[in-house]
């Protein structure tokens, strides 16, 4: 017996590549039908234009991640009013790669794709975290200077290791050598996970936490973190951008409400972790 | 002319206006009809609700119109008509440089004709444009890279012969070049959106005009950073400005970011007419201020001087146009009679 909810909740681990965001929140999955051990999931974009990649990615990983549901034995998608829908709906239901879809149209797969738009998902989920610091009152070489090791998770906290020189005062009650910041573990456990998928690899104690999209951390100067925000910043605003117009166009043409400003605020939950590459689903 | 409420009369130019023909008979596949609805979505986000137009009126308006809202009420002194053909979706094509000439016939002194060129045309293309610039004289062209052509569903800028052709342009002095990005591309496979093939052109073709339409939407970041290495890299403001009525706040985060990256000398208005009338938008741009935290934090400011550049006089100065001796021509043509007769009295005085 397959629990519907299992589903949709696999569905909210599936993010529009290009927009970072689960595509249930985005209110691009129109429905679910649960048959036996099959599972039809539709899944209908803001425009007929929306770009095929893009589509072809969202209805592979769809297919992928709730045929891992337990007692899924088919997952068919259905991709409505796009320009490529049966091209892009037959080849991901087969199990059949992006270059094979659109014979003579492609020269590879969507690996390079995925990965430039999960660089941008990182470039923007650490500027999050960074600016959250900087709120609470750290400094831009503070946070270059930071390694893994200083900040974890503590339920929804964070626990911040303080500076040596501050180490030994009192706080405002908080005594000893870790500073509490509520609310924001979410922060670090998607920068974590994208960090994942992007295939860099997991952070140890002593490394740098903070690093550009390449892995390679941040220079020590003020100017060079604050350069890496304001560049960041400029990603982050196109991402909220095309959210917009995204949810927008979903809400004239297909009458999908959902709510924008929440998204635009970041507030995406972090999904499992991904590999980045092409998804080929079992057929 | 716009006139502000201190008197003083701005020249506007609209930088990016169709004359198409998305009618169901002009229609060849279901295609046309996607490509038609998905504007006529655009449409219906942006624009104020009083003035939301029907689809059918939306698919094809006719000339009477078009001058009415462009000239009569929209403020516009010279519109340039951008050519999409699109001949694969629209049996007659969408707007072709021969269908927009009919209205540039009709107004000579209203419009800039451009052309247009498709690289994967190859010979018989290039012989299409020069023919073009004898026949039309045009010093611009649009070009949209994501035009389909058979199995093809795009092409890009950097491909060798897309660079005979930005030679040739070079050669007969068309050196307004408007590029229009997505939704498909070659190869399929890569980011449909993506700009980053205008900056080995610019670099390399430093005479020629890149005026990337719709700043590069959804691929704002990417386009402002292109734009901040290449001075010959300019921003068409179509799609842009509509979003000062649907979220006024995003569109001041946008003009900030095109003011921090471009300046004010290298952004060109655009009302993408008919998916906006100008008058809306042209009303609620020439009213609309930074917000202060926003000229604080990208010390850039909205001034009027950097509206009237953004509203005609930075098109002005890429297609070689006098304002003042041009506002003179124009100032008692039919157009201009139209507009006299259209406005509301002035108060008698007593």
């Amino acid at each position: 017996m397959i629990d519907e909810r299992d589903v949709w909740a696999r569905v909210g681990e599936v993010l529009d590549p290009e927009l970072d965001r689960p595509l249930s929140a985005l209110g691009f999955v129109e429905c679910v039908e649960i048959r036996g051990a099959q599972v039809e999931v539709r899944l209908r974009l803001p425009t007929f234009w929306c770009a095929a990649n893009f589509a072809f990615l969202m209805a592979a990983d769809l297919r992928d991640r709730i045929g891992r549901a337990p007692g899924v034995e088919r997952v068919t998608v259905r991709l409505m009013d796009h320009f490529a829908q049966d091209e892009i709906a037959d080849a991901v239901n087969a199990g059949r790669p992006f270059s094979e879809t659109f014979p003579g149209e492609a020269d590879g797969e969507l690996d390079e794709l995925r990965l430039t738009f999960a660089r941008k998902a990182f470039l923007v989920r650490q500027e999050q975290l960074m600016r959250a610091l900087l709120r609470a009152g750290e400094t831009p070489e503070r946070l270059a200077r930071l390694r893994a090791a200083d900040l974890r998770a503590d339920g929804d906290a964070l626990l911040l290791r303080r500076a040596p020189e501050h180490a030994g005062e009192e706080h405002a009650g908080q005594q000893g050598a870790w500073r509490r910041l509520p609310s924001l573990a979410r922060l670090l456990a998607m920068l974590v996970q994208k960090r994942a998928a992007l295939g860099l690899p997991t952070v140890a104690d002593d490394d740098p936490l903070f690093t550009t999209e390449a892995g390679v951390p941040l220079p020590p100067q003020r100017t060079a973190v604050m350069a890496f925000l304001g560049t960041a910043r400029m990603v982050r605003l196109n991402g909220a951008f095309n959210t917009l117009l995204c949810t927008g166009l979903n809400r004239v043409q297909h009458g999908v409400e959902v709510d924008a400003d929440a998204l635009c605020a970041g507030g995406q939950e972090p999904e499992s972790a991904g590999i980045p590459g092409e998804r080929r689903a079992q057929a | 002319m716009y006139t502000r409420q201190d008197g003083h009369e701005v020249f506007v130019i609209d930088g990016h206006m169709h004359f198409w023909d998305g009618s169901p008979e002009n229609q060849a596949n279901k295609y046309g009809k996607g490509f038609i609805e998905c504007f006529h979505g655009y449409h219906q986000l942006f624009t104020p609700t009083e003035l939301l137009w029907p689809l059918d009126q939306f698919e094809k308006y006719g000339e009477a119109r078009l001058v009415r809202d462009e000239f009569v009420n929209g403020y516009v002194d010279i519109a340039i008509l951008q050519p999409t053909y699109l001949k694969d979706f629209f049996i007659n094509g969408f707007n072709t440089t021969e269908q927009d000439s009919v209205v540039k016939k009709a107004h000579p002194d209203r419009f800039i004709l451009n052309g247009s060129f498709d690289p994967r045309d190859g010979d018989r293309g290039l012989e299409y444009l020069r023919r073009l610039k004898g026949e039309y004289d045009i010093t611009g062209v649009k070009l949209y890279t994501a035009e389909w052509k058979g199995s093809s569903k795009g092409w890009k800028l950097t491909s060798p012969e897309a660079m005979r052709f930005l030679e040739e342009c070079q050669k007969l002095g068309i050196v307004n070049l408007h590029i229009h990005k997505g939704p498909t591309i070659y190869p399929l496979n890569k980011d449909a959106f993506d700009v980053s093939d205008i900056d080995e052109p610019a670099s390399l073709f430093t005479d020629l005009r890149f005026i990337v339409e719709h700043a590069g939407i959804p691929r704002l970041e990417d386009f402002c950073f292109i734009a901040a290495q290449d001075t010959n890299i300019y921003a068409g403001l179509a799609v842009v400005i509509p979003w000062i009525h649907f979220r006024p706040r995003t569109f001041a985060e946008m003009m900030a970011n095109l003011l921090y990256w471009l300046g004010p000398d290298r952004l060109l208005f655009g009302s993408d007419y008919a998916i906006w009338e100008p008058k809306w938008l042209i009303d609620e741009f020439m009213a609309f201020e930074l917000p202060q935290d926003l000229k604080d934090e990208y010390h850039v400011d909205l001034t009027p001087e950097v509206k009237e550049k953004i509203i005609g006089l930075n098109a002005a100065r890429l297609y070689g146009i006098d304002t003042a001796a041009h506002a003179r021509k124009i100032a008692t043509d039919d157009v201009a009679q139209q507009r006299a007769a259209a406005a509301p009295a002035a108060p008698v005085q007593a």
